[in-house]
């Protein structure tokens, strides 16, 4: 929207109340949960119905009994603890190393032609085929995992920073430099933020796949906690509320962490300067 | 007067890369020579293509030239500088960046005390009619406003010469007209020289000391028209529609089209 008087602006960027806050978040928690709220529903119906057995197919209300339970005595909140560290640490890992290969791919001719091809080689390679090769090395340990964490998301972090970097509005960097900023100058104050919408996406798609190897991960790796783990270890006692009750905190865990965490980067930054679009 | 900026001479051709290790090559000056004045506003008027902008982005540093010399007080440029600043037809604000932060940029790069940030920044947002913008992101802005926070943050570090590359080629009639007023003001008030390029008669005659008529592509130096009109001009009296029609005759006989078709599109 564009604005023409100043009285517009009071209106469009005025201090937001505190009340009107308090209605935004309600919306967005209503949005958000609601048509899962439907999903549980339905689940809780079919389970007690008894169509499935329930050893395969408990009703929702048990399983969260379960999940209350394993919470209570401490081993859910480990292994959510241990997923998460190992996450956040590879992921960590992988942004700063991504992004940094990633903006040194989009200026610089000679390391974009150095690293294109084996990049789109790696990417090619699904996380888990990496995991026997890498177990080799380093064993069952956490090493591991995060190496494999760590490595899948860079690829992704360093080849979205890199597209981001190219497709920069040549005017911009024109902007800059006629503003007299050169090299390392231009690099940060124009170059780095203008790509921040492609290396968000980035950090998005990179943490969602890291999620996906980490729970696949912890399986293989038998490495005594976490959330994959759990789930792996209950399959062979045929508990099939622990492995309902895992699967769903994968699913919350990392619908809360895309939510609230990168969304919120995201806000706080691009979607404020209007740099991609509000829906 | 002294000369402020000399061309002799600047020939410009683009290598295109068509793939697959073949090129080509697209002349878009030939043999380009010009001299401005300190404080006067020229401007370079061609049908598009003729190379306007392609001569301007070399005066701004922006482009590599491939002969010629271009001299600013003497100097010879071949780089972007401080000494020069530059507003873009796309506008090219920095979208992360608010109003005021767009127009501290080059202050920033030039080095200026933080502590005179604020008075200088606070001088041209009166300057360019922007109060109660400050802190606004630039996609909230309208074009109008968005070409007023481009030629606010070219003029904050107090440049020597101020190059415009068709500012208002992307905004409706009105806002464009109250824009070329504006300018036209701060032209008065600091005595830039400026050199602005625009494809528009009418806009060329209301701004300009001199307009320098380019020809088509490749850009030559067609001929160099002073206007000799008082200010502020008068876009209906009968001495404008005389220059109009003069330039309309040059271009057109580059064209080969009538010079009435030129008041259509314009
Ligand atoms: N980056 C470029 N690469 C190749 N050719 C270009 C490039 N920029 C401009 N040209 C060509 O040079 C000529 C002059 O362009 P330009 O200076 O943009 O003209 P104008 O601003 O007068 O419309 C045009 O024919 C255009 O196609
Ligand atoms: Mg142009």
């Amino acid at each position: 929207m564009a604005i023409e008087k100043p009285a517009d602006l009071a209106r469009g960027v005025g201090p937001i109340t505190v009340r009107a806050r308090g209605r935004a978040y309600a919306t967005a928690l209503f949005n958000n949960v609601f048509p899962l709220f439907l999903v549980l529903l339905l689940w809780e119906i079919v389970g007690r119905l008894e169509v499935i057995h329930v050893a395969l197919f408990p009703p929702v209300t048990e399983i969260f009994a379960k999940m209350w339970e394993l919470t209570v005595e401490g081993i859910f909140v480990r292994d959510v603890l241990h997923s998460l560290w190992r996450l956040l640490f590879s992921v960590l890992l992988a942004m700063i190393l991504g992004t940094v290969v990633g903006l040194f791919m989009g200026t610089n001719r000679f390391v974009e032609a150095m690293t294109i091809p084996p990049l789109n080689f790696f990417l090619s390679i699904p996380g888990i085929a990496v995991f026997p090769i890498v177990i080799l090395w380093f064993g069952l340990t956490e090493k591991t995992i995060i190496v494999t964490l760590a490595f899948e998301a860079s690829l992704t972090i360093c080849l979205n920073t890199w597209s981001g970097v190219k497709g920069v509005d040549s005017a911009l960097i024109n902007a800059g430099r006629a503003l007299g900023a050169t090299g390392p100058r231009l690099f940060y104050r124009v170059l780095v933020p203008a790509s921040l919408p492609a290396i968000i996406t980035g950090y998005r798609l990179g943490f969602s796949r890291a999620w996906r190897i980490l729970v696949a991960g912890e399986m293989l790796a038998s490495i005594g906690s976490g959330i994959g783990f759990r789930i792996f270890e209950a399959r062979s006692f045929l508990a099939s509320d622990v492995m309902y009750s895992g699967v769903i905190i994968i699913g919350v865990l990392g619908f809360l962490l895309e939510r609230v965490v990168l969304r919120s980067l995201e806000i706080a930054t691009v979607q404020r300067w209007g740099m991609v679009r509000e829906l | 007067m002294r000369e402020k900026l000399v061309i002799r001479g600047l020939h410009k051709a683009y290598t295109i890369n068509e793939g697959f290790g073949r090129t080509s090559s697209v002349v878009a000056l030939q043999d380009v020579s010009l001299r401005v004045q300190e404080g006067e506003f020229m401007t370079l008027l061609g049908p598009s293509g003729c190379g306007k902008s392609t001569l301007l982005m070399i005066v701004a540093g922006l482009y590599p030239k491939t002969a010629g010399e271009v001299l600013l007080d003497g100097c010879p440029i071949d780089r972007p500088g401080l000494d020069r600043g530059v507003v873009f037809q796309e506008f090219a604000l920095f979208p992360w960046l608010s109003v005021k932060n767009n127009i501290r940029f080059g202050l920033q790069m030039k080095g200026v005390p933080r502590e005179e940030h604020d008075r200088i920044i606070r001088g041209f947002v009166e300057l360019v009619g922007l109060e109660g913008f400050e802190d606004i992101y630039p996609h909230r802005l309208s074009g109008g406003m968005k070409q007023r926070v481009g030629i606010a943050r070219a003029l904050a570090y107090d440049p020597e010469l101020l190059l415009l590359d068709e500012p208002f080629g992307a905004l409706d009639a009105q806002t464009r007209a109250s824009l070329q007023r504006m300018l036209v003001g701060i032209w008065e008030k600091t005595r830039k020289t400026v050199l602005f390029v625009t494809h528009s008669i009418r806009e060329a005659v209301f701004l300009s000391d001199k307009v320098c008529v380019l020809t088509a592509r490749p850009g030559r130096v067609l001929d160099v028209v002073p206007i000799e009109l008082p200010r502020p001009r008068n876009m209906l009296s009968a001495e404008f529609f005389d220059y109009e029609r003069r330039l309309a005759g040059l271009i057109s006989g580059q064209l080969g089209i009538e010079a009435q078709d030129l008041f259509i599109t314009d």
